[in-house]
């Protein structure tokens, strides 16, 4: 069920909210322990405060849409009181004293938190599969990944345990999951919804975001959470728009930019066909496609590189136990060791660079349309992906269309468009302009109409 | 808190940012030092751009 209807039989007195609270901790404690979705589950937190929300709405306070919505936070957001793992061992006791700032938002906004959802170790990493809280199962197909780092989100959204939950993205950690678990999810620009509270990973890159089951959901929880806090020294001040999206009949004038070059190469065939249809769709209903060449995608995916590695080396730069990290997350430790000052500094000089050419880009299209992942999720057990006789690590081929958003802080969403021939769902990623959102979550609600 | 030396890096972990140097290294002639300072990245400038599709 989504946010609407979840609240629909709310306010018609068909449900309450610690109805809808048991069921959803129910889920969680079965499915959802099957899938390793969840690190904790709050179930007296969560339950206590359904009937605070139960007792608000008879009494004819309501706080909004997400009045007596269940959730569930990645456990990488501050929770007070409630253990916060970063699903790492370094975290493992580190009970916070304050909520998040958008765990706080979306309190005070009604919603209901059942507890911390599992995700890759450190959020530095894209296949949830964590060595210390167990690995994460993609409810479409238990035997794949759900993608990361927010795997735990995407897989409990799939699953129908949940209708939203927080994420983040450094690298793709919203998209991904979204993209491999048939949900949606949208990064949004940098600076946009606060990073206060969240254990951070790289501060360059870092965003704050929903996952949803639908368009609607996401945009009725950025809705919560966007805006300005002067705790988080990246928070912007641009103001903050109503995201709830009304699709549109038409699409006359939309220019849609399809990428000449990166994002339709080393893609698998039923990808990049879902994607190319998804833009005929945009086509049939009155936009204009424009080919263009994007700037610098190759440039752009060292160039995060260089900088995240160094950014998360230095957060852990005294520990020295590699006991205390799962193999994978302890060798980028090493390696963001390795980046030289001036490597790292002429990362960020080039960062800046290449933000006008996609000022540039923004002059000639309104929306890119690419695939998210050039793969639907990969086996559990493959570290590698196949596409057309070619093999790729399955870290590289998820990220590999991602780091541009997070380079240049644009908002990006995905979306399913399709499925496969092996029934996995396919993502379409939408990339626009900095605080564009309104416009992308719009678009999108009209693509999942059409569709 | 002590600040022990973590254990030596593994070769492999070389190899991989040497893999990385080559493709970043080649970039670095697109820098000149009269612009782009670090400190000039903001997401937020943009030049004029055109508007958006309103929604109708």
């Amino acid at each position: 069920m989504t946010i609407r209807d979840m609240g629909r039989l709310l306010r018609a007195g068909k449900t309450s909210s610690v109805e809808l609270a048991e069921t959803a901790l129910h889920e969680a404690e079965t499915t959802g322990k099957e899938l390793n979705a969840f690190i904790t589950i709050d179930r007296d937190g969560a339950l206590r405060l359904a009937g605070e929300r139960d007792r608000e709405l008879a009494a004819g306070m309501d706080r909004g849409p997400l009045h007596g919505i269940p959730t569930a936070h990645k456990d990488l957001f501050y929770t007070r009181g409630l253990r916060t793992t970063g699903g790492s061992l370094v975290f493992r006791d580190f009970v916070p004293e304050y909520d998040g700032a958008a765990v706080h938002k979306l309190l005070m906004a009604g919603a209901v938190s059942i507890g911390k959802t599992n995700l890759h170790e450190l959020a530095y990493g894209v296949t949830s599969k964590n060595q210390h809280y167990g690995f994460v199962h993609n409810a479409r197909q238990r035997d794949r990944i759900p993608g990361g780092s927010s795997g735990g989100s995407a897989t409990a959204i799939a699953a129908g345990i949940l209708a939203f939950s927080l994420g983040t993205d450094t690298g793709g950690s919203i998209r991904i999951p979204s993209s491999y678990c048939g949900v949606t999810g949208i990064k949004p620009t940098y600076g946009r919804v606060s990073r206060y509270g969240v254990l951070p990973l790289s501060a360059s890159f870092d965003h704050v975001g929903p996952l949803g089951s639908r368009v609607e959901d996401c945009a009725l929880v950025l809705n919560a959470i966007a805006g300005h806090d002067p705790n988080d020294p990246s928070s912007s001040r641009e103001p903050v728009s109503d995201y709830t999206p009304r699709p549109e009949k038409r699409l006359d004038g939309l220019k849609i930019g399809v990428a000449k070059n990166f994002f339709f190469e080393n893609v698998e065939s039923d990808v990049g066909k879902a994607v190319r249809s998804a833009i005929q769709t945009m086509e049939r209903l009155g936009g204009q496609a424009i080919e263009v060449d994007v700037p610098d995608p190759g440039a752009i995916n060292a160039i995060h590189r260089v900088i995240q590695m160094a950014d998360v080396s230095a957060l852990y730069v005294n520990e020295t136990d590699p006991a205390r990290f799962g193999a994978n997350a302890w060798n980028l430790l090493e390696q963001g060791r390795l980046i030289l000052g001036t490597e790292y500094v002429n990362a960020q000089r080039l960062r800046s660079l290449i933000r006008r050419d996609f000022n540039a880009l923004w002059q000639q299209i309104h929306v890119l349309a690419v695939p998210t992942t050039p793969v639907t999720a990969p086996l559990i057990t493959e570290e590698t992906v196949r596409i057309g006789g070619v093999e790729e690590d399955t870290r590289m081929a998820s990220t590999r269309f991602m780091r541009m958003a997070n380079t240049m802080g644009d908002p990006a969403l995905s979306m399913p468009c399709g499925k496969a021939a092996n029934g996995m769902p396919i993502g379409l990623q939408l990339i626009s302009r900095p605080f564009s959102e309104a416009f992308l979550l719009n678009l999108a609600r009209t693509m999942e109409e059409n569709l | 808190m002590t600040h022990a030396e973590p254990p030596p890096l593994s070769k492999q972990n070389e190899a991989v940012i040497e893999q990385l140097r080559q493709k970043f290294n080649p970039l670095l002639v697109r820098l000149r030092p009269e612009i782009e300072s670090a400190a000039t990245f903001d997401v937020a400038a943009q030049a004029s751009l055109p508007p958006l599709p309103k929604p109708r």
